[in-house]
C-alpha cells in the first residue's frame, strides 16, 4: 500500500477526517490536525510502516509527511 | 533576620511552589484523551521504558529508583491498559523486556510535548541574558540535588 493510502486510512480511522481531503498538498492546519492528533498519527504510522519516527522539522503538507516516512524505510 | 535569610526563605518558597505548580499543570495538560487514563507516576514510568527501547526490567527500575517489585506492579497495570507490552529477550529467554505500543509511545510524545511547551512557555517571559544566567544557575542546583540523592541511595544500601 502507498504511503499516502496508509496516512488517509490511519487519519480516517483514528481521526475522523475525510480521506478525500487528504490530498499531497493538503497542510495539516489546514485538514484541523493538532499537535496531539501529530502525535497519534505518528505512532499509528510507526506500526504500520514499520518505522522508527525521528524529530523532523518543518513538516506542513501530506506530501512532506510521506516523503520524510518514505526516507525512512 | 537579615536580608540574605530573607532572600533563601523566598527561595525556598518559590521553589517549593514552582515544583508544586509543575505538577499540577503536567496532571491538568496530560488530562487528553492521550493520557486520561494515566496517572503522573505511570507516565514517568512509560518515559522510563523509552520510546523505542525494548529494555529489561532491571533496567528501567534502576531508571526510575525503585524496586523490580514496584516496577512490576506498575507494568502490569499499564500492559492491562494496552500501553505497554512484554516479550521475551531473544539472547536470554530468562529476562523479560518492556517496550511501549503505539497507545504507549502517543503517551510518551505527549509528555514530551507537555514539557516543551511548558518551558518554551515559562521561559518567553525572560530575555535571552537572563535564560544563559537562568540555566547556569539551574545546573549548580541540580548538581547539588543529584549529590543528595547519591548520599541518599548510599544510606539506604548500608541500612540494608
Amino acid at each position: 500500500m502507498a504511503t499516502i493510502d496508509i496516512v488517509k486510512e490511519i487519519l480516517s480511522e483514528n481521526l475522523d477526517i475525510d480521506a478525500e481531503t487528504v490530498t499531497p498538498e493538503a497542510t495539516f492546519e489546514g485538514l484541523g490536525i493538532d499537535s496531539l492528533d501529530m502525535v497519534e498519527l505518528i505512532s499509528e504510522i510507526e506500526d504500520r510502516c514499520e518505522v522508527e519516527f525521528g524529530e523532523p522539522e518543518g513538516l506542513e503538507t501530506i506530501e512532506q509527511l510521506c516523503t520524510y516516512i518514505d526516507g525512512l524505510k | 533576620m537579615t536580608d540574605t535569610a530573607l532572600g533563601r526563605q523566598e527561595v525556598n518558597d518559590l521553589l517549593v511552589e514552582t515544583f508544586n505548580s509543575i505538577l499540577r499543570v503536567e496532571q491538568d495538560v496530560l488530562n487528553n484523551r492521550l493520557t486520561e487514563s494515566l496517572t503522573i507516576a505511570e507516565i514517568h514510568t512509560i518515559h522510563a521504558v523509552g520510546l523505542h527501547d525494548s529494555s529489561p526490567m532491571n533496567v528501567v527500575a534502576a531508571r526510575l529508583g525503585v524496586t523490580l517489585a514496584t516496577l512490576t506492579a506498575s507494568i502490569n497495570k499499564l500492559v492491562s491498559k494496552g500501553f505497554v507490552t512484554r516479550s521475551r529477550s531473544q539472547a536470554d529467554r530468562r529476562q523479560v523486556l518492556v517496550s511501549l505500543t503505539a497507545p504507549g509511545r502517543s503517551a510518551y510524545r505527549t509528555h514530551e510535548l507537555f514539557h516543551k511547551q511548558l518551558v518554551d512557555a515559562a521561559l518567553s517571559v525572560l530575555s535571552p541574558e537572563e535564560e544563559a544566567v537562568f540555566a547556569r544557575s539551574l545546573v549548580k542546583v541540580k548538581e547539588f540535588f543529584e549529590e543528595q540523592e547519591k548520599r541518599l541511595v548510599t544510606s539506604e544500601r548500608i541500612a540494608k
